[in-house]
């Protein structure tokens, strides 16, 4: 899909329009049908307001992570595809390690694409579900970074209503 | 009778904000139950289980009888992410350039990503990293979660205002100290059957938002929590949808209605003989989600 053929797009309807996608973090290129691109609100907004060129680029967000944004807005752009179809297509694309779905969050919100802003979170949602804050803080590969007297602090805070229940 | 003064004095604990009044007409209809099935310790469970869940559901109804036209405004769980930056901040701010890879993710996606936890999953949150502890005690979270365990809102003006997460800690709190209440107040429950019954509130308590309940979206079906006893005519009315569920039963009517089961279960062939049977009572008594339900619920019991 990285790069769709000058006579691909003349072959079909003289109206179907095509943008450019470009991210700016290696430099890849995407050419999607523009109805399909349209289902970001952000470059929606571009393109009513004329402020879209040919290429339209594509700050922060890598190739790799584009690719899944528009394997998502291609199937949701699908009028035939049936609600069955997208659950599992969804759940194809979010069946990523923890890394890819935070730029996968991080770009859904960017481009502003609210149902896979929704999938994407409930994803990371559930690899954090029902775990001890010890696990939650490896799979983030965050640092504890309170002091003894926080943690007991903050501990406290809940310990009270939450432990200790028989 | 002694049980239902005993249990009053647990409820007004409870319920510690508001009038008990029309309450405790229609929670003295469970205690007699007590007294008809005493013989069975599944009933005494069942009892137990019914209470609590008529306890939330009547907190739920009550959650604004007459106050309607404010809670349509804006005490609704969805339609309100926009509320977050006002009363946030309970304790600790961010210093988020220490949390590295958390840095780089605005408060906003925090919120979409944290709105599907439980508030266990939340205060385990909280303990990972200040930053976090920040963007968990957001108290539109909190709001949610108090509004989807007890119904609507709190029944008065003053607690309104309260933070939600202290709020919801506090219910927590009261409620827990009501089921040792209660659970001492069976005495003669086996501790098995306590056992059964403390997994159930435990559970409830790691209850998260159905997917149904995280957006912006109401699903308006039998589980709706949404509705409110309108004064006027005893219907319970949605204040989203505007959807009318069937009308509350009188005590009067409910005392017939349980007399009649009472003949019912002795005569019937229990359903549930033998093994699996205090499991079934349980998945019974724990899936009901109002009194109808139960009622139904108690037949196969």
């Amino acid at each position: 899909m990285a790069s769709a053929p000058e006579n691909e797009k003349n072959a079909s309807a003289p109206e179907k329009k095509t943008l450019t996608l470009k991210s700016m973090i290696n430099n890849e290129e995407f050419v999607v049908d523009e109805h399909v691109a349209l289902q970001s609100v952000t470059i929606k907004n571009m393109v009513d307001s004329d402020c879209a060129g040919d290429v339209i680029p594509v700050p922060t967000i890598s190739g790799e992570i584009l690719a899944l944004v528009i394997e998502y807005c291609k199937n949701h752009a699908n009028p035939s595809a049936s609600e069955d179809d997208l659950k599992k297509a969804d759940a194809g694309i979010v069946a990523k390690d923890i890394y890819t779905l935070i730029d996968l969050v991080l770009a859904a919100n960017f481009l502003d694409i609210k149902g896979l802003l929704e999938v994407t979170s409930q994803k990371i949602a559930d690899s954090i579900k029902d775990l001890p804050h010890q696990d939650v803080r490896e799979i983030f590969g965050v640092e504890n970074d309170y002091t003894p007297e926080e943690e007991a602090a903050v501990r406290a805070e809940h310990d009270w209503a939450f432990e200790g229940f028989p | 009778m002694t049980l239902s003064d005993n249990e009053n004095e647990t409820l007004a604990h409870y319920l510690e904000f508001e009038v008990l009044s029309e309450v405790s007409d229609q929670v003295w209809i469970f205690f007699n139950f007590d007294s008809y099935f005493n013989n069975s310790h599944a009933h005494i469970y069942m009892f137990v289980c019914m209470c609590i869940d008529w306890v939330n559901f009547v907190v739920a109804g009550r959650g604004g009888g007459g106050e309607r036209s404010e809670e349509a405004e804006g005490g609704v769980v969805s339609n309100d992410w926009g509320n977050s930056s006002d009363g946030r901040g309970i304790r600790a701010t961010p210093r988020s350039t220490e949390t590295g890879f958390f840095s780089q993710i605005p408060p906003e996606l925090f919120h979409h990503i944290l709105k599907f936890l439980s508030s266990e999953d939340l205060v385990s949150c909280s303990l990972v990293c200040r930053l976090l502890n920040f963007a968990a005690s957001d108290e539109s979270l909190w709001r949610r979660l108090y509004c989807m365990r007890w119904g609507l809102l709190p029944p008065t003006e003053k607690l309104r205002e309260s933070a939600w997460k202290k709020l919801y800690i506090q219910n927590t709190f009261l409620l827990r100290r009501d089921e040792e209440d209660m659970v001492e107040f069976v005495r003669n429950c086996p501790s098995e059957f306590k056992e059964y019954y403390i997994q159930m509130q435990a559970a409830k308590r790691s209850q998260s938002p159905l997917p149904s309940q995280t957006g912006q979206v109401h699903v308006c079906d039998d589980t709706c929590r949404e509705a409110v006893l309108d004064p006027t005519n005893e219907l319970l009315v949605c204040t989203i949808s505007g959807h009318c569920f069937d009308r509350l039963l009188s005590p009067a009517e409910m005392e017939t209605d349980t007399e009649q089961q009472q003949g019912g279960v002795s005569d019937e062939a229990e359903p549930f003989m033998g093994s699996g049977r205090f499991a079934q009572a349980y998945m019974l008594g724990y899936n009901c989600a109002d009194e109808k339900e139960l009622q139904a619920a108690l037949r196969f019991c």
